[in-house]
């Protein structure tokens, strides 16, 4: 079976089945991705696509030295960044009016059987989310290419351009952070 | 905080993810197991990272679809037809030109000698209707051939002559392992095709197959598949009358209705799209027709009022009654959720109650208890297919929980309580009843009596009711709970399996099935099964596979008591942990299946 890494080459050349291959191995894993930072399927599968679209476009410029995962997560990374501050220009600027994270509607659906049980498990994922995004980016980039994606610390420094050091510190800093938020978070819903 | 401690802190998650060095991690590790403040931090932590993978699992479930990577390749400015092509902005006239160079590389491949297998070239489409008949006249002869006299596989007659002719135009697929084997070289099959015709052929991961003859290496390997089987009719034509069997899965021929019912069943004719990895095939049947009318589900007798479920002092099971003044049957199907009583129950054995019948019917509870409720007022549907599968290898409480706990992340129902977190969660089950919609006009025909499903490759089930009608009043009923366990797992590997894969498994159960039992097992072929009888009509069957169970709800099942896999031998019981309220299989009738006939009528 190709690597990843000569699938890329074979892209490079203009090999379309090697292409779809690639895609057919990472796609969920960029949506996935995509998802976690911006909290919406649209744009999750919206940046996937476009990552995809870069990959193939950039092939060329692929060094098969690195490895595939590092270089599909930088691209993947990068894009969704970039998208993201974009989005909380535009919010700053008032042309957005919705929260990019706050998406419960499209999770759990409007009419319930079971209100109560229902709204907690939201209420619950709501949570989960808004902590996650309150985290500052690089602490969150850490984490879920650890927590989700299970990259070894070094590739995480690869894909960020960080030294070993600094990623150890931003997953630790990154839990320690959410922790105390789940934490804070939880007792607060608790009293009200 | 101590300076010890500080000067460990920081070491504190890559200890726990094992990025420190021997050394380091082992002056971690005892600092911690001697340190209160720093073991608490560590358990703090390691909860984040349960609780953020369990977030994600229930919000990041996605699958690979076709649509997106069109999606993408339309992007990027590939033609439409590059789903399958080796090169962007290839000429449309490519696909005609590989196809004749392929033949040409059958040439080459033959030969060398090389194994190859069938494959069925783009271009075939002009011709769909007579493959079609061709597939269903090679599915008939071979679903014949294999129930031949004392135990010898007989090619039988047919008044309709095979159009072998046809079989020879498809075009081989070259698989390097074998072809290694048979020329004895490394690679010197593949590069004697990619001399001969290098732009013909593509690898696909193990595979090299015929450029731009497959939309997808999904389609491809479905098509493999079939293939093989066609390859396997060819090789019995060109061998005569008689070929030995391959796996005997019985000592003498199966006898008795259940094993007459499902000797009868065939895969109905027609191509059959997949969606999004989730396939289903109709299943037919020649029975008559029933000869009553077809029972109450117990979601319609509960709606009714006319059954009632009560609890039952027995433990382990519920009371059941008739009541309906209509004089309808009503029929309970092991897997039916009850909703109410002290707990939800599992029904765990098919049962027809008659109106006027009152009876014990065996179930399992589910869920957190509740406060002096006894009866059951509703049920919205069935356990996904893996807990029915489980039921009927008789577990019990503790190892249902145990899957469902496993499920309900996958779910998107994290957090529940038990089943109910499945049906109380309006979203999951608006998601399922999409994929069973799918799947509903295909199975409204005349004949079809159930369906088979597969997830990925994993065929998960085959279930089939006596006749038409009573299947259309239990088809979506049931479908949602294969579509309900395909949704539960973490994902769904591989390409769906191909019709024999389904004929097979009817053929096995047949075979399987000895005179007047209702519970079968076939160890060789990983199948179980049991239907529901009344008086030599079938009311009802299931056949699970091994794959019924998804692996990990397997595990999760055996950390819980029960054996998990299926199919266990005949007359295992699958015990439960002791103490549990409900003994699976206890005192159970029917040979430690779960499952009784239930024809007390």
């Amino acid at each position: 079976m190709d690597s990843d890494e000569r699938l890329m080459q074979r892209v490079a050349s203009g090999d379309l089945p090697a292409f779809r291959l690639l895609m057919e191995r990472w796609e969920a894993a960029a949506k996935r991705y995509a998802y976690r930072v911006f909290g919406d399927y649209q744009s999750a599968e919206d940046a996937a696509q476009e990552t995809f679209v870069r990959l193939y476009r950039a092939a060329g410029r692929y060094q098969p030295t690195a490895k595939f995962s590092t270089y599909f997560y930088t691209v993947l990374g990068n894009l969704c960044r970039d998208r993201l501050r974009a989005t909380r220009r535009r919010t700053a600027r008032g042309e957005v009016t919705e929260d990019a994270f706050v998406i419960d509607e499209l999770v759990a659906g409007p009419e319930a059987r079971r209100p109560d049980r229902r709204a907690e498990a939201a209420e619950d994922r709501a949570l989960v989310r808004r902590v996650v995004a309150e985290l500052p980016e690089k602490l969150m980039r850490a984490v879920s290419l650890r927590e989700f994606e299970g990259l070894a610390y070094q590739e995480i420094a690869d894909v960020m351009d960080a030294n070993l050091g600094e990623v150890k510190t931003w997953i630790h800093r990154g839990r320690k952070k959410l922790a105390h938020r789940l934490r804070a978070v939880m007792a607060e819903e608790e009293r009200t | 905080m101590r300076d010890a401690c500080r000067s460990i802190e920081l070491d504190l998650s890559a200890w726990m993810d094992g990025e420190l060095s021997v050394a380091r991690a082992e002056t971690v590790r005892s600092h911690v197991e001697a340190c209160r403040a720093c073991s608490a931090e560590q358990q703090m932590l390691a909860g984040v990272g349960s609780t953020l993978r369990r977030w994600d699992a229930a919000e990041t479930r996605y699958l690979a679809t076709n649509a997106f990577r069109s999606r993408v390749l339309e992007q990027i400015g590939a033609p439409a037809s590059a789903a399958g092509s080796s090169a962007a902005g290839a000429p449309d006239r490519r696909g005609r030109l590989v196809l004749v160079r392929a033949a040409a590389a059958a040439v080459v491949v033959v030969a060398t000698g090389a194994a190859v297998a069938m494959a069925l070239p783009r271009g075939i489409g002009d011709d769909a209707e007579r493959i079609a008949r061709l597939e269903a006249q090679l599915q008939e002869l071979t679903g014949r051939a294999e129930t031949g006299p004392d135990g010898a596989v007989a090619v039988p007659s047919t008044s309709t002559p095979i159009d072998v002719a046809r079989l020879e135009d498809w075009q081989p697929v070259v698989t390097p392992a074998e072809d290694t084997a048979a020329l004895g070289g490394d690679t010197a099959p593949a590069e004697g095709v990619e001399r001969a015709l290098p732009e013909a052929w593509e690898e696909h991961e193990d595979r090299w197959i015929v450029g731009d003859s497959f939309p997808a290496l999904d389609e491809f390997r479905r098509r493999e598949r079939d293939l093989r089987f066609r390859a396997d009719v060819r090789r019995r034509l060109a061998a005569g009358a008689n070929v030995s069997p391959e796996r005997p899965t019985t000592d003498r021929p199966a006898g008795g209705p259940l094993a007459s019912y499902l000797g009868g069943l065939r895969v109905s004719e027609g191509t059959f799209a997949p969606y999004a990895q989730v396939q289903v095939w109709p299943i037919e049947s020649d029975a008559p027709e029933g000869v009553v009318d077809a029972p109450l589900t117990a979601s319609e007798a509960l709606r009714e009022k006319s059954l009632e479920v009560t609890e039952s002092a027995r433990g382990g099971a519920v009371l059941v009654e008739n009541s309906d003044r209509r004089g309808r049957a009503v029929m309970l199907l092991a897997g039916d959720v009850l909703h109410g009583g002290r707990r939800d129950r599992v029904v765990a054995e098919d049962v027809i109650l008659a109106a006027g019948q009152r009876r014990q019917v065996r179930s399992v509870a589910t869920g957190d208890a509740r406060r002096s409720r006894r009866r059951y007022s509703r049920s919205d549907g069935m356990a996904p297919v893996g807990v029915r599968a489980l039921l009927a290898a008789g577990a019990g409480e503790a190892a249902i929980d145990g899957v469902v706990e496993a499920a309900l992340p996958w779910l998107g129902a994290a957090g529940g309580n038990g089943l109910d977190a499945v049906y109380g969660n309006d979203e999951l089950l608006r998601r399922a009843d999409s994929y069973v919609s799918r799947f509903t006009s295909r199975l409204d025909r005349p004949r079809v009596v159930g369906f088979a499903v597969a997830a990925g490759g994993d065929l998960l089930g085959v279930e089939v009711f006596g006749d038409h009608d009573t299947f259309d009043a239990l088809s979506r009923r049931a479908l949602r709970s294969y579509v309900l366990e395909a949704l539960a797992r973490p994902r769904l590997e591989g390409s769906t399996p191909g019709r024999e894969v389904v004929t097979a498994a009817l053929t096995a159960s047949h075979r399987a099935t000895r005179d007047d039992q209702t519970a079968f097992v076939d160890t060789a072929a990983n199948l179980r099964g049991y239907g529901l009888l009344e008086s030599g009509h079938v009311h009802h069957a299931i056949v699970f596979t091994d794959r019924s169970v998804a692996p990990g709800a397997a595990s999760a099942a055996a950390a819980r008591g029960a054996a998990g896999a299926l199919p266990t031998a005949p007359g295992t019981v699958v015990d439960d942990e002791p103490g549990t309220e409900n003994g699976p299989g206890r005192g159970d009738e029917s040979g430690g299946t779960g499952l009784s006939s239930g024809s007390e009528r």
